[in-house]
């Protein structure tokens, strides 16, 4: 990775205060639970690991 | 990119984003999020949002007709979410294979713009990839360069 990629950019999206948590949707808490299984099947290539 | 995309709002956290498709079938209320899985890894998931149950359900099919610019709204949130977090690689699986085919097109036909800011990994028969056109990925991982 690029020196430049670890500068943090300006967002052009706007924030918006009431924009909902989408985090508690059951299709979404389902579907990160399936994400885990999917990778514990698939682990990632060793270069995507995060060394830290 | 510079497709034409639906004006996006984002939570203060950058990890909520909410749109609107307007087509035939009305104005549909889309909502885009990045669940940390571990570390930098995260998880996009993308759905109808539902006021009745005030969630997203990516169950309906909402074929408002305007598929190119929905995945050129989420792929907007893609760039801006890794300006916020530069470090992060993201997990895309669709809900369907119907689905996650939809999103290799997406990336398909953007591939060399995408090549240009992001390293894209697919998973295909146990394994992960560079990604490849022509191959039917189960998985996709996408990183900044």
């Amino acid at each position: 990775m690029s020196t430049a990629a670890y500068k943090k950019e300006e967002s052009r999206i706007p924030v918006d205060p009431n924009v909902p948590d989408l985090s508690k949707s059951p299709y979404v808490i389902a579907k990160v639970e399936r994400a885990r299984a999917f990778l514990a099947k698939h682990p990632l290539p060793k270069e995507c690991i995060d060394p830290l | 990119m510079n497709h034409p995309k639906y004006p996006v709002v984002a939570s203060s956290d950058y990890l909520n984003y909410f749109f609107f498709s307007d087509g035939p079938k009305g104005r549909i209320a889309k909502g885009v999020l990045y669940s940390q899985i571990e570390g930098n890894l995260y998880n996009l998931s993308f759905g109808d949002w539902k006021g009745e149950v005030q969630g997203l359900d990516d169950s309906s099919r909402s074929d408002n007709k305007d598929k190119d610019l929905v995945l050129a709204t989420v792929a907007d949130t893609v760039i801006d979410f890794t300006k916020q977090f530069p470090d992060a690689q993201i997990f895309i699986e669709g809900s369907t294979g119907a689905r996650t085919r939809l999103y290799q097109m997406g990336i398909v036909r953007n591939l060399l713009e995408i090549k240009n800011h992001f390293e894209v990994q697919g998973s295909i028969n146990d394994d992960w990839e560079e990604f490849q056109p022509g191959r039917n990925y189960d998985a996709f991982l996408i990183k900044r360069k």
